[in-house]
């Protein structure tokens, strides 16, 4: 049978918009037009007001990166005209998110969570040769430029929680930086 | 003898006897000035006591005292002999001096008060043969025991004290204490144990003394040693593993271990890390049962190793701060064994918390691996030693990375800082017709904003506002780049719209960093107030109409520089009338959001110029950053904050 503890702490993509990481309270807030050009520009942007403390900033430029990648291209299907926004702020021990765009919304999520969890199964499992058909998520939508992976990362990487509100076209995240513990100097 | 006359005290063998106690008095004064732990001072009550008695019997020779005094004596020298054992000996010692007591008071009513008159005097005699019995026996008991130096001195003069209190005793016995040969040569000599304690008590003290020397000085030795090593290192290297590589082969060497490892506490985890190993060190813990008993593959292990704390027996000295000192490894529980391989063989263990002030940091531990090659006491002391001050350069080293790394960034942020200062106007010009005037205020670490005026033409002017993004120095010298290439060109007759695409082909993708800005330019004739304005994604301008009172923003549609090298940047033509007034900002201005968390705004900002709008475009400057300072209150500036003001004067 197979080991299923790993269910407990599943990791999962939610939609819940009372989340509290949808409060904007004290957040910075930018928006921007849905090029895909800009997308590192307006990484940038938001990524300068992280405090020099941060030591993995690049991780970090990756996955606001990747985020802000999902809005303009799957949420605003690149429309110029549409708007991403985004809501930002960060200290030393927290990087906090909100992105939202004007598109119709994540339809497919219980579908990716479903498709994650097969996935987390076939791993724990060690069955490799399912698990060729689990490496990627790919839609009608998908081109080859789209990994399918992005959303895998994220919810890893956004360990404080990755939550959707009820229209589906704004997500909120949280990553905690670690602390010391134990300093030496 | 009863003593009257000064002759008879001369005579007298109590003079001599005196001089005799005095000198012994003078050595155990001389030990009590250097050793204030001893006995010196018993001795020198004994000593004082001795005298009294001399004195006293000189004056009062009454044998019946006799007998009461040498009673308190022996019962004296008892308690010198057996007090420092201690415990043990504590009920042997008490029933020693209540026998004497009860012997001296059976003597006073025996002799005093003619209790049981028919009882003969050797009654008393047995209680002396015991008490030189007891002194005997401890002594001999006790003769390797010298921990302590009140002990030792027991152990080097127990037999002088038997033997002179047995030939005082039995002289006594024989010749009676009123016998020339008695007074003038038993009871001299019979003291002379004294002086024999008194100069072995001195010699105790100053061997103790030289031990200590030596032992100081091997440590002093060690310590140059450890130091030497890992200051040597210092030179080299900033890197923790070499500094704690050198701690951990100085505390081989300085054990005569086989080998040794260092363990840190981890900054972030509740677990502890190897951070140095060498030399030969079997593993003190269980290995892993699928780890191959491979030399090679055990050494690897232990280099990479990491455990949680409290587990393992490294583990457990990281959580409780407790030494481990295992001389025989074989004979102690703690120890696992991980199989019959000569590397595996563990002879020998000692392991020690590294510790800053009550902080433990990591481990460190060394081994023997020759059967029956052991620590000793001495060994685990120097380790220790060695632990202890290695502990303090090696934090010391991780304060100055520390320091380094937090220096390195702010002089980073300084540099960027001193750019950015540099390159902005000092002073901006002013003409009759043209008013100027801005204020610029940098967030620490930041430094993205720029702004500039340059005179083109005679009746010319362009300025410019722009906001790189990143930060540091790298955003400081794309900053450098722009104003280059902005210099070089505004001085051609080529429209604003062309500089920035000309601005933005120098810059894009040729170098290998982020290099995004947002700029926005106007070209103004200072003469007619026609101006041109082009925008590279920069923050709209903002344009005060005095004959309406009204605010307009001009947005001009576009990317930023930086982003495509063939981006065709468009240019709106404009015209400021008498008293009209132009602002170009940055978005620090009016996305600046205070303790609630709300946006200053382009609306306020708009608001804050009309209503200054009688002013100079320097006050207005001034006013406008009073108020987004004020608006902020007591929130985090987190960009930098720029804006330049044009007045009409026509």
């Amino acid at each position: 049978m197979a080991d299923l503890t790993y269910l407990s702490e599943l990791k999962e993509i939610r939609v819940n918009e009372n989340s509290p990481l949808f409060d904007k309270t004290g957040m910075h807030y930018k928006e921007f037009p849905s090029d895909y050009r800009q997308i590192r520009y307006f990484t940038l942007l938001i990524v300068q007001s992280a405090p020099l403390e941060i030591k993995e900033i690049n991780l970090l430029e990756q996955q606001i990166s990747e985020v802000i990648k999902n809005a303009v291209k799957h949420g605003n299907q690149c429309t110029v005209g549409k708007k991403v926004r985004v809501w930002y702020s960060f200290d030393s021990a927290h990087a906090h998110l909100i992105v939202q765009d004007e598109g119709e919304g994540f339809r497919d999520l219980e579908k990716w969570n479903d498709f994650n969890r097969k996935r987390l199964e076939i791993l724990s499992a060690q069955d490799f040769e399912r698990l060729a058909d689990f490496v990627s998520w790919r839609t009608q939508k998908s081109d080859d430029n789209d990994g399918g992976n992005a959303l895998f990362a994220a919810l890893e990487y956004w360990d404080g929680g990755f939550v959707f509100n009820d229209a589906r076209n704004a997500v909120a995240m949280l990553k905690s930086f670690p602390q010391k513990k134990h300093a030496i100097g | 003898m009863i003593i009257n006359t000064m002759s008879q005290v001369i005579e007298s063998p109590l003079l001599s006897m005196l001089i005799m106690l005095a000198g012994a008095g003078a050595l155990f004064f001389t030990l009590s000035r250097k050793d204030t732990e001893g006995q010196a001072g018993s001795f020198i009550a004994l000593i004082g006591f001795l005298c009294a008695r001399e004195l006293f019997l000189a004056i009062m020779p009454d044998p019946r005292f006799g007998l009461l005094l040498d009673f308190l004596y022996f019962s004296f020298v008892l308690f010198l002999t057996m007090a420092p054992f201690g415990r043990p000996l504590r009920g042997w010692l008490a029933g020693s001096l209540v026998l004497n007591a009860m012997a001296a008071g059976l003597h006073v009513a025996w002799a005093f008060a003619g209790f049981a008159p028919a009882m003969p005097a050797w009654v008393f005699l047995p209680v002396f043969g015991l008490d030189i019995l007891a002194i005997a026996l401890t002594g001999a008991f006790n003769y390797g025991d010298r921990n302590d130096r009140a002990r030792h001195l027991v152990a080097e003069t127990w037999m002088p004290t038997v033997v002179a209190l047995l030939a005082y005793f039995v002289f006594l016995m024989i010749l009676g204490r009123d016998s020339v040969g008695f007074q003038w040569l038993v009871l001299p000599i019979s003291y002379v144990w004294l002086a024999i304690a008194g100069l072995a008590g001195l010699r105790i003290h100053d061997d103790e003394t030289l031990a200590a020397v030596a032992y100081y000085e091997e440590s002093i030795d060690s310590l140059y040693n450890l130091s030497f090593r890992v200051g040597t290192v210092f030179k080299g290297s900033f890197s923790t593993e070499d500094v704690l590589g050198s701690m951990n082969e100085a505390m081989i060497a300085e054990t005569g271990a086989d080998g040794g490892t260092i363990y840190l506490v981890d900054e972030f985890d509740d677990i502890i890390v190897a951070k140095a190993y060498a030399g030969l060190f079997p593993p003190p813990f269980a290995l892993p049962e699928s780890l191959p008993r491979k030399s090679n593959r055990v050494e690897s292990y232990m280099k990479h190793a990491q455990f949680r704390l409290g587990e393992t027996i490294l583990g457990e000295v990281a959580k409780t701060g407790k030494n481990i000192f295992a001389p025989v490894v074989t004979a102690d529980g703690r120890f696992a064994s991980n199989g019959d391989e000569d590397f595996l063989h563990l002879s020998s263990f000692m392991a020690v918390p590294l510790m800053v002030e009550d902080k433990i940091i990591g481990v460190a531990a060394v081994a023997r691996t020759r059967p029956g090659n052991q620590f000793d006491e001495a060994n685990f002391d120097r380790f220790k030693l060695l632990a202890n001050f290695g502990t303090l350069a090696v934090s010391n080293f991780f304060t100055f990375l520390e320091a380094n790394e937090r220096s390195g960034l702010e002089r980073q942020v300084g540099i960027a800082a001193e750019i950015q200062r540099t390159i902005i106007p000092k002073k901006l010009p002013q003409f009759p017709s043209l008013a100027l005037g801005a204020f610029s205020s940098p967030a620490r670490g930041i430094s993205g904003d720029y702004y500039d005026v340059i005179r083109t033409r005679e009746d010319r002017l362009v300025g410019v506002i722009g906001d790189v993004a990143g930060k540091g120095v790298q955003a400081a010298l794309i900053m450098v780049m722009i104003r280059s290439i902005l210099h070089l060109i505004t001085n051609t007759n080529k429209d604003i719209a062309t500089v920035l695409d000309w601005v933005n082909r120098g810059i894009t993708g040729k170098i290998d960093m982020d290099h995004y800005a947002t700029l926005g330019i106007i070209d103004i004739n200072i003469v007619t107030g026609e101006l041109e304005y082009a925008n590279a994604s920069h923050q709209p301008i903002l344009i005060y109409r005095r004959a309406t009172d009204t605010v307009e923003a001009v947005e001009i549609k576009s990317v930023p520089i930086g982003v495509e090298k063939a981006t065709k940047y468009q240019r709106k033509k404009l015209r400021l009338y008498d008293g009209d007034i132009a602002a170009l900002y940055t978005d620090g201005v009016v996305e600046a959001i205070n303790e609630q968390g709300r946006q200053f705004g382009r609306k306020n900002l708009g608001e804050a110029i009309a209503r200054n709008r009688s002013l100079s475009p320097k006050e207005i400057a001034g006013k406008i950053k009073a108020e987004v300072m004020a608006f902020m209150g007591t929130a985090h500036q987190h960009d930098d904050q720029t804006i330049l003001v044009f007045k009409m004067k026509l």
